[in-house]
């Protein structure tokens, strides 16, 4: 009988589970947020779909975000590597395993490619603040965070209990609004905030050749630092180096270990 | 590192250990459950401490996968915990209901489903940035951070605007064309006498306009990648005058300065500007408003007429050597210049422009020419002490008038009249010499442009100018070395003079026709007629002291009037097709040519085609080729067609072939491109050939004393460039090692001294090498050397030499406020004798920001060997010569810049 009891009770939670489960799936919120990257004259759209366990979050593709390597005899240098595809670049945040998929496009060799690459949910060390506003109709509250070479103003509401938030944002109680970054370069403003219709699965991203977080990480450094003293050094004669070379616009610009 | 995280974490573990097991906390946890109404924990809720229940987030933290949580009260004014999870309503509980878990016990709380549903919302706020198809436009507040003293400041901060120190300013790598405030410009590319001076805080937006256009009609329809920025005003700006001095003043000798001052004052409406400068230190003052007598519109539409000028016959300034001008100009300059913007309505701007400049300029040179053409030889010595007075003044007004959204009416007028002095004192194989030489000239030039985009991809611009110039000179030499060549004067003749006007007047009228088609291809259309009227008077008078011995001398006096009149249709298409594009260029002209001299008058008619075919192919990422072909006849100007001889120099005289002439040419040209600038390896290389089917060349008779040249037209020139730069960068030491390998060759032909047709070949080679750092840290260095050999061939003579100069640049920068740089140069002539064939150069230039843009200390050395002559070796196909030049002596300039 005690058997039979406790058979009944965990089917009966079992069931209750699903059921809890099957509501979260419907309760998924779509997000768009306005992406600015200022630096690498960026104003678009990207929108978060979110449930309180995982997340897709998708920049919008657009045609101008093709890849472009330019430098002119002053030695000014602009990269921005986009996508060969149009699919764009996705990350996926899964709270359970606590980790993260993202894919993303890498300049390797004069190529472009797809990766697609794994990791930990990152421990962001948020600073609260007790500045409020209000966005759209929901308070929000202000906490600061550095996170792979930027220090971000991010403004969440918990009116929305959503540990979530653009991009690789995450970790507050509540729905992040609106984010700034210190340097003027990177904001994502809330643009529209709804229930999802349904229709999009919330996957990790798999179009693209794996790799490792610490190959992705040294691929980018590497690039970066080589590709600005080999332009450098072609410069005429009389040009003068600056202290301060070329600033990186790209998102994420310092993986040093402590910002990891 | 790791094992102080290590030992943190341990301890964090054990912390966990203690609190789970012993239950028994700090006083001021709260430990807890959340679970939902069957008592099942609830992982990852919010649990939440906050002042009031809508004020700031002071702490929080989530629950694990059983519900459990702990959370710290750190201060007494916590007053609330508020509990939510998605799907669940929020539960708010006040601490001081709950004070009992304080000490300790598990706090249940249970939470009531409530579907999750909320309401859409959109939210339209400010942006930073707003992108509308070719303008970005920066909300300055966004970027502000308070701190900024000028527009400079507020620029570096956007980012993806690059401000380099120098203040140079660029977008993607491209320099912007003008900074604009309120789409009004004095500067263009001077824009940073602006930026790094006037203040950031009336500045509303930034708007970065991408593929300007300087005609705003021709906006999508012209082909540009040309990149601007204007500034846009707040409305409630306050006018205010700013500005900033630059005062210079040299150390050592203390008799050399330099002073720069800019004054200026921009508002919604008008917008003043006035500049002025005052040196002695060889730099040439108009250089620092040259943009604005004459803005840089190469190959823009409606530019008609800008090659239309008189030409001075006579010159006595002579050569600069290959250096920088500044090393031996001794000048002294003062130059005052006043501008303006009007906007009197939406539709009308009015800009005006004007200055004076007074400068005096001496320069000194010692030449030793040896002759050794057609078996003539002999060797020339002369000795210039040369000094220039000149007085110049300029006026421009411009004016636009916006007719309506798709019709523009744009009038310039200009101005400018100008009176030079040149002294020279000169010993000619020893004979102690004095020339004068007065020039003045006036002027005037009137143009209007009536712009119309009928079409949004169609527009269509119409422009008419007139100028009118005038420049009369008057030319005395206090000796007569012309005997031999005017025998029968040569008992009463010791001096000479030359009395010239040359006037020319120019008319002309142009429409230019653009479609640009769906496919982006542009079509250009254009039609057009132009009249240049030219008269030349000379006249060289034979004196004996005041007297006038002859001035009517057959052969030797001008009356030249000539004109040409020109209409023409052109046509251009650029075809794109993928990665490959055909440009074609059809120039259909019908000629009229007019000439009279000595009373007789002659016409010619003349139609021609001018065809033009180019190619441009991306072969693959790494291979770009471009290439043309074009067939091009050109009419003789007036320096070409006069009959009788001038005084170009004080032993040289000149003419022109005396008849109508037209000249074909064919040029073939190609370059490949390996790679790209960022690459390890970079290669581009062109090759041009050209060859003249007729080409002006000329007929001399050279003796010591005078030569007579006169112009010829022969058959068959041909020139042939190949040059190569080769990029390789070495990534173990971060530098780029480069090879510049250059070959022309020449094949002309001429007459001297009664010989027949000579064939010349002159052909230069050379080959330099250069590696540059490009490391991120404060040392770079630049060394690089360069050999050049120049070889002429004709009969009799056979010329070879080779120079080399090599340098070596330093860069330091310590930090933001102290930079230096080092540059060294050594020059070696082949040809010179072995005591005087080589020269140094050292200069240096230190700088100290004080205060970013406020004020600055700079110090600057200029020639520290104190060389104080140059030596420079030349050869062509009359001989060779040596020319040495006096330079600027060491100066050590200490500069004080300061913004007001």
């Amino acid at each position: 009988m005690i058997h039979i009891m406790k058979y009944l009770v965990s089917l009966g939670l079992g069931l209750f589970m699903l059921s809890i489960m099957k509501a979260q799936q419907i309760s998924t919120l779509e997000v768009t947020y306005k992406y600015v990257n200022t630096g690498s004259n960026i104003s678009s759209e990207a929108k978060l779909y979110t449930s309180s366990q995982a997340s897709l979050f998708i920049f919008e593709k657009k045609a101008n975000h093709n890849e472009e390597v330019d430098v002119n005899e002053e030695g000014e240098i602009k990269v921005t590597i986009g996508g060969p595809d149009e699919q764009g670049k996705k990350i996926y945040k899964n709270f359970a395993d606590q980790k993260l998929i993202f894919r993303d496009f890498l300049y390797i060799d004069g190529k472009t490619k797809v990766v697609i690459v794994e990791e930990k949910l990152p421990a962001l060390n948020w600073n609260l603040k007790e500045q409020t506003k209000e966005i759209g109709k929901y308070n929000c509250s202000l906490a600061e965070v550095t996170f792979r070479g930027r220090t971000y103003e991010v403004w969440y509401t918990t009116e929305i209990p959503i540990q979530n938030g653009p991009w690789k944002f995450q970790g507050l109680p509540g729905l992040i609004l609106e984010v700034k970054s210190r340097d003027n370069n990177i904001y994502f403003l809330l643009e529209n905030l709804k229930m999802s219709s349904g229709g999009m699965i919330i996957d990790a991203p798999k179009d693209g050749e794996p790799i490792t977080f610490d190959n992705y990480v040294e691929i980018k450094e590497k690039t970066i630092d080589n590709f600005i003293a080999r332009l450098y050094s072609k410069l005429p004669r009389g040009t003068k180096i600056t202290s301060n070379p070329t600033e990186n616009h790209s998102l994420e610009k310092d993986f040093s270990e402590n910002e990891r | 590192m790791n094992a102080k995280r290590f030992f943190i974490k341990v301890i964090g573990l054990l912390l966990v250990l203690i609190s789970c097991h012993v239950k028994v906390v700090g006083q001021n946890t709260i430990n807890g459950r959340i679970v939902d109404s069957s008592k099942t924990g609830l992982p990852a809720a919010n649990i939440i401490l906050k002042k009031t229940t809508n004020r700031a987030v002071l702490a929080f933290t989530f629950s694990d996968k059983d519900g459990f949580f702990s959370i710290e009260i750190k201060d007494t004014s916590y007053t609330y915990l508020e509990f939510s999870s998605i799907g669940y309503k929020t539960n708010i509980v006040k601490i001081s209901s709950v004070d009992k878990f304080l000490n300790g016990g598990i706090l249940v709380i249970v939470m009531e489903p409530q579907s999750f549903d909320i309401e859409e919302i959109t939210v339209t706020s400010k942006r930073p940035v707003t992108i509308k198809k070719d303008t970005i436009i920066f909300d300055a507040a966004f970027y502000s951070t308070g701190d900024e003293q000028v527009v400079q400041d507020l620029l570096t901060k956007i980012p993806g605007i690059n401000v380099n120190e120098e203040g140079t300013i660029s977008i993607a790598g491209k320099e912007v064309e003008k900074v604009m405030v309120e789409g009004d410009d004095f500067f263009e590319r001077g824009y940073k006498i602006l930026t790094k001076n006037m203040p950031s805080a009336p500045i509303d937006k930034v708007e970065l306009l991408q593929n300007y256009s300087n005609n705003p009609l021709l906006k999508g329809i012209e082909a540009s990648d040309r990149v601007a920025l204007n500034l846009i005003l707040k409305k409630e700006a306050r006018r205010i005058w700013f500005g900033n001095v630059n005062i210079g003043y040299d150390l050592i000798s203390a008799n050399r300065y330099g002073i720069i001052g800019n004054l200026m004052n921009f508002g919604k409406i008008n917008k003043y500007y006035f500049l002025t400068n005052l040196n002695n230190i060889g730099q040439d003052a108009t250089g620092d408003i040259a943009h604005l007598i004459r803005p840089f519109r190469y190959d823009e539409p409606a530019s008609i007429g800008d090659d239309q000028q008189v030409n001075n016959l006579l010159m006595l300034s002579g050569r600069n050597p290959e250096l920088k001008k500044d090393r031996t100009n001794f000048n002294n300059a003062e130059l005052l210049s006043l501008n303006a913007i009007f906007n009197p309505t939406d539709k009308l701007k009015v800009k005006t422009l004007g200055f004076f400049n007074w400068d005096e300029q001496n320069f000194f040179r010692n030449s030793t020419q040896i002759f050794t053409a057609n078996e003539t030889n002999f060797t020339n010595t002369e000795g210039y002490r040369f000094r220039n007075a000149s007085i110049t003044g300029f006026g421009k007004i411009d004016m636009t008038y916006n007719i309506s959204q798709n019709k523009m009416l744009e009038a310039t007028t200009k101005y400018n009249k100008g009176d030079n002095y040149d002294f020279s004192d000169l010993l000619f194989n020893s004979i102690s010499t004095i020339e004068n030489l007065q020039t003045n000239y006036e002027r005037f030039d009137q143009k209007i442009t009536f712009s119309n985009k009928f079409k949004k991809n169609k527009a269509l611009l119409l422009t008419g100018r007139i100028i009118n110039e005038i420049a009369p000179q008057n030319y005395t030499i206090n000796r007569f070395f012309y005997q031999d060549l005017f025998p029968q004067h040569n008992v009463e003749a010791d001096n000479a003079q030359q009395l010239s006007k040359n006037q020319m007047q120019f008319a002309g009228l142009d429409g230019h026709f653009f479609h640009r088609k769906q496919n982006g291809s542009l079509l250009e259309f254009q039609l057009g007629n132009q009249t240049r009227k030219d008269n030349l008077l000379t006249s060289f008078l034979i004196k004996n002291g005041d007297a006038i011995a002859s001035d009517n001398i057959t052969g030797f006096r001008n009356n030249t009037k000539y004109l040409t009149n020109k209409s023409y249709i052109k046509s251009k298409y650029r075809l794109a097709i993928n990665n490959f594009a055909i440009i074609s260029k059809l120039d259909i002209h019908q000629l009229f040519n007019y000439l009279e001299f000595e009373e007789v008058a002659q016409n010619q008619w003349r139609f021609f085609i001018n065809p033009t075919i180019g190619i441009d192919w991306q072969v693959d990422k790494n291979n770009q080729i471009t290439g043309s072909y074009s067939y091009n006849i050109t009419n003789a100007s007036i320096q070409d067609v006069f009959s009788n001889f001038v005084l170009t120099g004080f032993r040289s005289f000149e003419k022109g072939t005396g008849q109508f002439n037209q000249l074909d040419a064919s040029t073939f040209f190609i370059n490949h491109r390996l790679g790209n600038w960022s690459d390890k390896f970079f290669a581009n290389t062109t090759i041009l050939y050209s060859k003249n089917h007729d080409f002006f060349s000329t007929n001399n008779l050279i003796t010591p004393n005078y030569s007579l040249l006169e112009k010829i037209v022969i058959k068959d020139r041909e020139f042939l460039n190949i040059s190569s730069d080769l990029n390789g960068y070495i990534k173990r030491i971060s530098s780029n090692l480069k090879l510049d390998l250059n070959y022309s060759k020449s094949n002309f032909k001429n007459i001297v001294n009664n010989s027949a047709l000579r064939a010349i070949t002159s052909t230069s080679y050379r080959y330099g090498l250069e590696l540059r750092s490009g490391l991120r840290g404060n040392f770079n260095f630049h060394i690089g050397t360069k050999w050049t050999t120049s070889e002429i061939k004709t009969t009799g003579i056979n010329n070879t030499f080779t120079d080399n100069l090599t340098f070596l640049d330093l860069f330091f920068a310590y930090n933001n406020k102290i930079d230096m740089q080092l540059q060294t140069e050594r020059y070696y002539f082949g040809n010179l004798d072995k005591d005087n064939n080589i020269y140094y150069f050292l200069d240096f230039n230190i700088r100290y920001t004080a205060k970013p843009n406020k004020l600055i200390f700079s110090m600057a050395g200029k020639n520290l060997f104190n060389t104080s002559t140059f030596r420079n070796f030349s050869i062509n196909d009359l001989g060779t010569s040596t020319t040495e030049y006096r330079l600027l002596p060491r100066f050590v300039l200490l500069k004080l810049e300061f913004r007001f």
